[in-house]
């Protein structure tokens, strides 16, 4: 496992191995990355340019940032799973094994998991589940013990449950049509967990649309538990020089005098850290 | 190795070494005229493991001000067809931070480093620019006097004949390195901005800043930029900038630096065969880093197949009868 702070970043050129729709509309694409395999930490992300190298063309024009999902070191695979929802995601869907495509990675702060003890949660929003797997690959190594929390839409939309539990987690689910697990916000889960839950040592890693981890940053603060939050922005280069993805501070930008950027002070910040829109 | 012709290796790498991608601006000499725009390349280190930045003609930073500066909040980016709207804010660490954190590594590239200003008022220019003269290591000035995405950001200095040479003038005055306004190219005619900008003692102007341009979501009928109208930028605005850089090179004597658009070394060509003595990468940038170092790389094979010598014997070679 290497460790923060030792990643150098690098532009590679990576064939596509599998292109899968694993769930509807969600897609989980492994890549022969050995370089970024090797290095890259829970929570870091890929900039991943949509077109095949060589190609040409201008649109969709920036690159696509996306979570790591899972990694074989040894094999020196990595995946990405991503919701399509505009052209980008589109474009990608469509690229089958054998297209090269050009990676910059691995990028940003990921999940700090220095002084976790146990007990953890896990929790995600829809394809916010993203970065879980690499995670709970992590946190197995470790041998912590870990429960994972997973909402969708629905159950056509849900993916990770046999991939996590395999990894020894706890898996518990809420869908917002009751079609699989609770029905309600996966929220309420964390609740359920965090009033079992209640110790200094407690954990909170959470991945999701910013409404689901402002909910979760809240509820964590009032129980006193420790959460970390991998947020979901638009970016432009993803490594600091088109400064596109500002991120409020907690104690507000008057007060620190500068924002934080989401490409290289997160993707993944302290709850207690970031202040979400009222 | 040719089947046909066995010295064709040899020759090529003797010809390669012949084409020359070194120019001068007055006494400054630049290793490629490729160089890496304002705002699209942050202070140089961010991109350090990313590209060879010593393959670069020169960087020019973010703007600096006198003050640090947060920038405009989110959302700062949004996406349109073959480019870009932007409405950063001028964010940046101010003069004193630039010169203790970013310069001094900067300075170890050995390319030219020039710093490109951004003030309120004039007076805000004169002091960066007084400020910076006291350290070594930067070979120019880059005048943003076209920012649109704050208030009073610099446009109205190149929005007016008169407060162009007035501007320019003031820090021609402080200073004996070179003095390159930026311009921006919502204007009637950016040539008699260039041309007030060489009166006023310019070494170079460097053109075109982004257009002004909006989008609206319909969805919820916001503007998809924090500030509403922002900077378009990228690939699509290349012809734009192309006619722009041809009106001002035949309008004035001093070297024109175009910027605008470019994605790789055929795109670089067109704006010197228009009239550019050099140019600047921008929003490529940000989708591929390396795109400075790629163009001269291109440049230079782009010469020895035509049989030129340097890349001087490009500029505005136009054929327009």
């Amino acid at each position: 496992m290497p460790e923060f702070g030792q990643a150098k970043k690098g532009i590679f050129s990576c064939p596509v191995l599998t292109n899968d729709e694993v769930a509807r509309g969600i897609f989980l694409m492994r890549l022969h990355a050995p370089e970024i395999a090797a290095q890259v930490l829970p929570g870091q992300f890929v900039n991943v340019k949509t077109a095949p190298e060589k190609s040409g063309g201008y649109s969709p024009f920036l690159r696509r940032p996306f979570s790591v999902c899972e990694v074989d070191r040894r094999a020196g695979t990595i995946s990405l799973l991503w919701k399509i929802i505009g052209t980008g995601t589109r474009v990608l869907a469509q690229h089958r094994p054998g297209v090269l495509l050009s990676l910059i990675g691995p990028l940003g702060h990921g999940f700090d998991l220095a002084n976790t003890t146990g007990p953890v949660a896990l929790v995600a929003g829809g394809v916010g589940v993203a970065p879980l797997p690499i995670l709970a690959m992590e946190l197995a190594a470790r041998r912590l013990p870990f429960t994972v929390l997973l909402g969708a839409r629905n159950v056509e939309e849900l993916w990770g449950e046999r991939e996590l539990s395999k990894l020894g987690g706890r898996v518990q689910i809420a869908t917002d049509d009751g079609s699989c697990g609770q029905k309600g916000l996966v929220t309420n889960l964390l609740a359920a967990w965090l009033r079992e839950n209640k110790n200094s040592a407690a954990r909170v890693f959470a991945c999701g649309p910013m409404p689901m981890l402002s909910a979760v940053a809240k509820l964590c603060l009032e129980a006193r538990v420790e959460a970390q939050l991998a947020i979901e922005t638009m970016m432009g280069c993803g490594f600091g020089i088109c400064m596109g993805c500002p991120v409020v501070p907690a104690a507000g930008v008057e007060k620190t005098g500068r924002y934080y950027l989401a490409c290289l002070d997160g993707p993944v910040f302290a709850a207690k850290a970031i202040k979400f829109d009222e | 190795m040719n089947r046909w012709n066995p010295w064709g290796n040899y020759l090529e790498c003797q010809f390669k070494f012949m084409a020359e991608l070194k120019i001068k601006i007055r006494d400054v000499e630049f290793p490629t005229p490729v160089f890496v725009a304002s705002g699209t390349f942050g202070y140089g280190q961010e991109a350090a493991d990313l590209v060879d930045l010593q393959g670069l003609g020169a960087i020019i930073t973010k703007s600096i001000g006198p003050q640090p500066r947060l920038g405009n909040p989110s959302p700062r980016l949004f996406e349109t067809t073959a480019g870009l709207l932007n409405s950063i804010g001028l964010q940046n660490v101010g003069a004193q931070n630039f010169i203790a954190e970013k310069l001094p590594f900067l300075r170890t590239l050995g390319i030219p480093i020039i710093v490109n200003i951004a003030g309120r008022r004039l007076d805000e220019y004169a002091e960066v620019a007084r400020f910076l003269e006291d350290h070594e290591g930067i070979a120019g000035y880059e005048l943003n006097f076209s920012c649109p995405n704050v208030k009073e950001g610099g446009l109205e200095f190149s929005q007016k004949a008169e407060i162009t040479e007035r501007a320019t003038r003031a820090i021609r005055d402080i200073t004996k390195r070179l003095v390159i306004p930026k311009l921006t190219p919502n204007v009637t005619r950016v040539s008699e901005m260039a041309q007030a900008a060489e009166a006023g003692g310019a070494d170079a102007v460097s053109l075109i800043n982004t257009l002004t341009g909006m989008a609206i979501d319909i969805e919820t009928w916001r503007p998809r930029l924090n500030s509403v109208v922002g900077g378009y930028s990228g690939p699509a605005i290349k012809p734009v900038a192309l006619a722009k850089v041809y009106e001002t090179a035949v309008a004035v004597k001093i070297p024109v630096i175009g910027i605008g658009g470019i994605m790789n070394w055929q795109d670089a060509v067109e704006f010197f065969l228009a009239g550019a003595t050099a140019v600047q990468i921008g929003s490529a940038n940000f989708v591929e880093p390396r795109t400075g170092v790629f163009v001269a790389e291109g440049l230079r094979n782009y010469l020895v197949t035509r049989g030129l010598k340097s890349i001087t014997e490009l500029v505005g070679q136009i054929k327009t009868i």
